[in-house]
């Protein structure tokens, strides 16, 4: 072994020197893991608000259609669902329309509020299911404290990815709300935490978790995704607008809704660039006008609607109900979100006359078994027409 | 020889040469008298031999094409730093890589990759490249020569971990520059530890700083050096331990002192870069990122692979060593082939320092055992006296060997002039020339799915403002998502106009020698039509008028659709 040199050679020199060293080690060893905090501290996710934020259409024009009219409309859409296997995206649906508040005096239907527990608590949903469904609320496996909606398989889960939770957002669901898990209790709140830690900005479906966050977000304009990514408001505008127009679920329609939700929250709270917004509105108005090309005389859209685009023509997509029922998707849908964009991106006022009336005739004509098997879709005609009516659905329902 | 059934105690089987004793053969160096008999001047033939050596291993790696891979993602960032005079926060060059932080861990490298390439000439890449391995060969030759004392072992352990370490020899990457540095601490250590004093070598413990602050900002490898100087100071701790127990800490052995001021003064060096501290907790944290999990070199090791042959090869090495060594392995010594087998099994590319590291171990143990068996053979004598014997026509004949090297290499070409070499010399086989021009000819709009092997190159070569999905350069910057969705689209998984469309790809690049199956799938696609094809690559473009089969064409948008009536 080595001899002990200069200030090793004393007790005092080597007490020094390992002192020293460890002071080194320590200081060192210290401001690493600050800087691992620090960095950790960066990519955590946002906090959200407890309350959703209320989304609210810009536009209302009464003369659209008159009470009577509307009132027929909505009463088709009534949630005759109670009974064996409701189907989750019609309940979803039917939630999102009539709200929380809403009661029917009619057998067959479920109220606001038990639309929401066949959703939100497994008891009721079992009961709806049978013992042996596999849960709709799934407890996250490796972490008992988050939960998540059954998506994409069948009849008795959810059709979209987070589309339950934006229902929920939509309707004013505070995080708090309690959700009874084949486990136990949990909230609301821990299904936003894993629609946050498992969203990435190029996921397939993305219209309804961009929906949600802006629900729940408040005023967050950034954050880290576990990807590692930077989430701004302006990422996700871009990421809703890169597609072609016709891409996505119902003729891409859902994502124009999300960019005019975004519009509107960005007026009261701005969360986009100038830049960015502007992008929105032009990306909105392009699809204005192909929807203002490629109105039928009689007033309806089909999935042919947006026409040429920069890189080319688009393929005419057929949905599986036939045509009349892709009229009346693409028809309601357009309303809708027509409710809520900027007054720049409005069609001229006779495309919004001919809309209304094609499909409030179209309503009338539908037999009951069309009405059950368009139910989803029929929603958002039932709410499109209630929006521009300026009437909340349960309201005309109740005669209020 | 006497037995004894005592153990040898350890480093004193067999007094080690020092570096004085080694470079005191008058012979060799200085023509001096020893004990008043006039020595011969010149070179050895064995010297010939080692520098001949050398020579060709120049003159390879000056030879070899540049590869299409990321070394170009590493000019271009270069080149961006060059521009902006700041480094890139984020990916300049990948839009899906937008709003991931970029820790530019190689930025002095890229630089020098810019600055080499400013004057047009891209062969100046390939000059740093042959410079740097030789730079780095040289040094671990004389890190050999220095641990064992014997000129024909460290030529010999050069070229063993010149083999093992073969799959690795020629990345054209920062990473020859990480080697350089590492080959460069070793050197460091060698010095120091073969020296004779006891007391802290400053000038070794200054080399290593600038040698760590140097490496910190060529390339994220800085932390094998750690790993290193990290078993270097344990063993001792080990040793110590070992021989007096715990009460042989508080005798403050030098050696222990030494070695944990030079792991101080290592991580002080590499903090010295444009992110401090924040770069050694990257680097440390890089080789669990999800998506180098599908990058070949960062798979475990298998023992059926390139790097598995040699890897088994140099265990048989290793079970002749320890059979045949007459050294005692040390604490630190066992260490160090632990942690670097270890690295190799967990992740293949580990190989590059595991190699250095093996024979830089093995050095003494090989020396010893080649004296031992030179001292029993009489012809080895013979042949040693005469290798061994200096000669000015030997110093001749090296002269005209260096001479030769350099002006049969492309190196020559800026002093002696010349001929550029046609690209297709300068540029790997598979590098997409044509496919290149072609882009430049009919730029594309939009997103375009390309090898991410071939990304780097025609973000740099091609034309301007090419969106591409991925490149090798961007393989840890891409979000997982992104980078699942591209190993789909690359290997033509199910579902691949569904990707396609998510990305609002248009065009579709591939590489036919990697990519097979998608080659096969573009070329039948509907509605894509191959618009250009030569024998490495082709590109395919949507023919959006011409498609009239709606179902097929568009069934997982379809799918979604159906979704919604349920």
């Amino acid at each position: 072994m080595s001899a002990s040199p200069g200030i090793l050679q004393s007790t005092s020199g080597r007490a020094m020197v390992v002192l020293l060293h460890a002071l080194i080690i320590l200081g060192g060893g210290a401001y690493a893991g600050l800087r691992y905090e620090h960095l950790q501290l960066d990519r955590q996710l946002p906090t959200p608000t407890v309350t959703p934020r209320t989304i609210t259409p810009l536009h209302h024009r009464p003369a659209l259609m008159t009470d009577a009219e509307l009132a027929r409309v909505l009463d088709r859409l009534r949630p005759r669902l109670r009974g064996r296997n409701p189907k989750i995206n019609s309940v979803e649906h039917s939630l999102r329309l009539w709200g929380t508040q809403a009661a029917f005096d009619e057998e067959h239907c479920l109220s606001g509020a038990e639309l929401r527990e066949l959703l939100l608590d497994h008891r009721i949903y079992a009961d709806a299911w049978g013992p042996k469904a596999t849960p709709f609320v799934m407890p996250d496996t490796r972490d008992p404290a988050v939960i998540a909606f059954r998506t994409d398989a069948g009849n008795a889960t959810s059709s979209h990815v987070d589309h339950t939770l934006a229902c929920l957002a939509e309707i004013g669901t505070p995080l708090d709300f309690p959700v009874i898990t084949p486990r136990g209790e949990s909230t609301v709140g821990h299904a936003l935490d894993l629609s946050l830690r498992q969203f990435s900005l190029n996921q397939e479906e993305y219209e309804w978790s961009a929906l949600v966050f802006l629900h729940y977000l408040g005023d967050v304009k950034a954050w880290t995704s576990t990807e590692g990514q930077r989430i701004t408001w302006d990422r996700i505008a871009e990421r809703l607008m890169r597609q072609r127009l016709v891409q996505g679920v119902c003729f891409g329609q859902h994502r124009l809704y999300t960019l005019a939700a975004l519009l509107r929250v960005d007026d009261a709270s701005p969360l986009l660039t100038v830049e960015m917004r502007q992008k929105v509105i032009f990306h909105l108005r392009m699809a204005t006008d192909s929807l203002v090309k490629s109105q039928h005389a009689d007033g309806w859209w089909a999935g042919d609607w947006p026409g040429v685009e920069r890189d080319g023509p688009n393929q005419a997509v057929d949905g599986p109900f036939g045509p009349k029922a892709d009229r009346l998707l693409m028809t309601g849908h357009a309303l809708e979100w027509w409710a809520y964009a900027p007054a720049e991106v409005l069609p001229p006022d006779d495309v919004l006359e001919r809309a209304t009336r094609w499909l409030v005739t179209e309503m009338d004509s539908l037999t009951p078994e069309q009405t059950t098997r368009f139910y989803p879709f029929l929603t958002h005609v039932g709410r499109a027409l209630a929006l521009w009516h300026g009437v909340e659905p349960q309201m005309i329902h109740s005669g209020k | 020889m006497s037995t004894t059934l005592l153990p040898p105690p350890p480093e004193t089987v067999r007094p080690i040469r020092t570096v004085a004793e080694v470079s005191s053969r008058p012979e060799i160096h200085d023509g001096s008298v020893d004990g008043g008999i006039p020595v011969r001047r010149g070179v050895s033939f064995a010297q010939l031999i080692v520098i001949a050596g050398f020579c060709l291993l120049f003159m390879y790696h000056n030879y070899l094409p540049l590869f299409h891979s990321d070394l170009w993602g590493h000019v271009s960032y270069g080149e961006w730093i060059l521009q902006h005079r700041q480094l890139p926060t984020e990916d300049p060059f990948t839009p899906l890589a937008e709003g991931v932080p970029v820790f530019a861990t190689a930025w002095l490298s890229q630089l020098v990759f810019a600055l080499a390439v400013k004057s047009d000439d891209v062969e100046w890449i390939a000059h740093l490249f042959a410079l740097s391995v030789l730079g780095a060969q040289l040094l671990l030759m004389s890190a050999f020569s220095r641990r064992g004392g014997n000129g024909f072992v460290a030529a010999f352990a050069v070229v063993t971990a010149f083999a093992i370490a073969w799959s690795r020899h020629a990345v054209q990457r920062p990473e020859v520059f990480g080697s350089l540095c590492f080959a460069a601490l070793l050197w460091l250590v060698s010095t120091a530890e073969g020296s004779p004093k006891t007391r802290p070598g400053w000038r070794t413990a200054i080399g290593l700083f600038v040698v760590f602050a140097v490496w910190g900002n060529l390339h994220g490898s800085f932390v094998m050096g750690y790993a290193v100087l990290g078993c270097l100071w344990l063993g001792r701790l080990v040793q110590i331990v070992g021989t007096a127990g715990f009460r042989g800490l508080l005798l403050g052995d030098a050696r222990l002192h030494q070695r944990l001021v030079w792991l101080e003064l290592a991580v002080a060096g590499t903090v010295l870069n444009p992110y401090g501290m924040d770069l050694l907790v990257y680097a440390l944290a890089f080789p669990g990122h999800p998506n180098l999990r599908a990058v070949m070199e960062w798979f475990p090791l298998e023992m059926n692979s390139l790097e598995g042959i040699p890897m088994a090869a140099s265990w048989v090495l290793t079970a002749v060593v320890l059979r045949h060594s007459r050294r005692r392995m040390t604490p630190a010594e066992v260490l160090l082939l632990l942690v670097f087998n270890a690295a190799v099994c967990a992740r293949v590319r580990m190989i590059a320092w595991y190699a250095p590291v093996l024979m830089w171990t093995f050095a003494p143990h090989l020396a010893d055992i080649a004296e031992r068996w030179a001292a029993s053979s009489s012809m080895w004598a013979w042949w040693r006296e005469k290798l061994t014997l200096p000669s000015p026509r030997v110093a001749a004949v090296v002269v005209l060997f260096v001479w030769m090297t350099f002006a049969l290499s492309p190196i020559s070409r800026p002093i002696l002039g010349g001929k550029p070499r046609p690209p297709r010399q300068v540029f790997s086989h598979d590098t997409p020339l044509g496919l290149t021009t072609y882009l430049k000819e009919h730029p594309v709009e939009g997103m375009v799915a390309a090898p991410q092997w071939w990304g780097d190159w025609l973000m740099r070569h091609g034309p301007p403002r090419l969106q591409l999905m991925a490149t090798t350069n961007a393989i840890h910057l891409l979000p997982h998502k992104v980078w699942n969705d591209y190993l789909s689209i690359s290997t033509a998984e199910g579902g691949l106009e569904r990707r396609l469309d998510r990305y609002r790809i248009n065009t579709v690049i591939v590489g036919k020698a990697l990519q097979p199956e998608l080659e096969r799938t573009m070329t039948h696609l509907q509605g894509w039509r191959t618009v250009y094809e030569d024998d490495v690559g082709l590109v395919a473009v949507r023919t959006r008028a011409q498609r009239d089969a709606p179902k097929s064409v568009a069934a997982p948008t379809d799918s979604k659709t159906l979704e919604v009536g349920r």
